[in-house]
């Protein structure tokens, strides 16, 4: 008999797909899953569009120096994402769509996230308890 | 019509025409006596304000509940005497719970 | 799964969705997903009426053409495969357009009366 796979079930699945630095769907969507992590549960966020590009290797820890007060230290996406999935013990996942992050040659993504093909977006609904999909693109 | 069974959550972060329409669509799920939460965040958060939006006053008329960013309002320095009488500020712990309640539809705009 | 799919923004930029807007993503993505129903509002009920005339070519020294969305051959398509298509009355009355120039099969419906609808949809996404 073949063996079965186990597949993990989240509680909530965010479609992120608001392109990033328009407005703050972005903070908005890093505080709902914060909220929902200290809640105890599990999230997951399926990065679509321009939100690829926020978990590039090549954005590095840091943000360009603050030219006023070089003292501040501003965090890139990529860190900000990955301090979260760090943090979260195993809580959080971060997924990058591999068609979108192609068009928008997003290159080497830091190890923390996922690549999944759109081809398995309705699995990636269908194992979450409740999915809350951000429009915009 | 029969109420909605499900309870919804519906979030708006965006303003103009389009989310009006949103509001609208709220408007009508609290009217046929379904229990809506519309929770205005992002850019949406200066339709709490007193005498801003027509649709959202119809909305808590109707007997919606209205919620509003603590946060977000803070970040644009949008002081709470300034909203309407029927909004609620709720942090996003708030938003998490309902959000993730049993019988709760989300809708996001 | 069944979905309510609601597209209330128009013309996104040709450069910018070139072949893939709303429209091809509800036509790619319905396979995997199941059931779409799609409503248009706002600006997208335009790509429920017959057009007036083509809209104008993109010329950019250099360039290729560029193939633009053709929304109204998505809708056309939608239609063909038995996907149901619902424009909003009230945006059709907001740009001055006639019901008489619908496309064949889309239905004209006041949305706002269809958000009562929500309850039997799995998901309700504004795209």
């Amino acid at each position: 008999m073949a063996a079965t796979v186990a597949r993990r079930h989240w509680d909530l699945l965010i479609v992120l797909t608001a392109p990033p630095h328009v407005n703050d769907a972005l903070t908005t969507a890093l505080r709902l899953a914060q909220a929902v992590l200290d809640q105890g549960r599990t999230v997951r966020i399926w990065a679509c569009g321009y939100n690829t590009m926020l978990t590039q290797e090549s954005l590095g820890d840091r943000k360009p120096a603050h030219l006023l007060d070089p003292r501040v230290v501003a965090p890139s996406a990529a860190a900000v994402i990955r301090g979260m999935i760090d943090a979260s013990e195993k809580r959080l996942a971060w997924i990058v769509c591999t068609a979108c992050s192609a068009e928008r040659g997003a290159g080497r993504h830091i190890p923390e996230v996922r690549l999944r093909s759109d081809a398995r977006l309705a699995a990636t609904v269908a194992a979450a308890d409740r999915t809350v999909y951000i429009g915009g693109a | 019509m029969t109420a909605p069974t499900m309870s919804y959550l519906l979030v708006e972060s965006q303003v103009g025409h389009a989310s009006e329409r949103f509001v609208g669509d709220a408007l009508a799920l609290a009217a046929a006596g379904g229990r809506v939460r519309l929770f205005l965040v992002a850019d949406a958060v200066a339709a709490a304000v007193r005498g801003a939006s027509e649709p959202v006053a119809a909305f808590t008329a109707a007997g919606g509940e209205l919620w509003v960013d603590g946060f977000t309002l803070a970040q644009r320095a949008i002081p709470r005497r300034v909203l309407a009488d029927a909004a609620s500020v709720v942090d996003m712990d708030r938003v998490a719970a309902e959000l993730t309640a049993a019988g709760t539809r989300v809708v996001w705009h | 799964m069944t979905y309510l799919a609601v597209i209330d923004r128009g013309y996104r930029g040709t450069l910018e969705a070139q072949f893939f807007d709303a429209l091809y993503g509800v036509l790619a993505f319905r396979g995997q997903l199941g059931t779409i129903d799609l409503v248009l509002r706002g600006t997208a009920v335009t790509a429920a009426v017959t057009a007036e005339s083509a809209p104008p070519r993109l010329k950019l020294a250099g360039l290729p053409e560029i193939t633009a969305p053709d929304p109204r051959a998505s809708v056309a398509t939608l239609v063909e495969e038995g996907v149901a298509v619902y424009v909003d009355r009230h945006g059709l009355t907001a740009l001055g357009l006639d019901e008489d120039r619908l496309l064949p099969g889309v239905r004209c419906v006041d949305s706002t009366r269809l958000a009562l609808s929500w309850d039997t949809y799995q998901h309700v996404w504004f795209l």
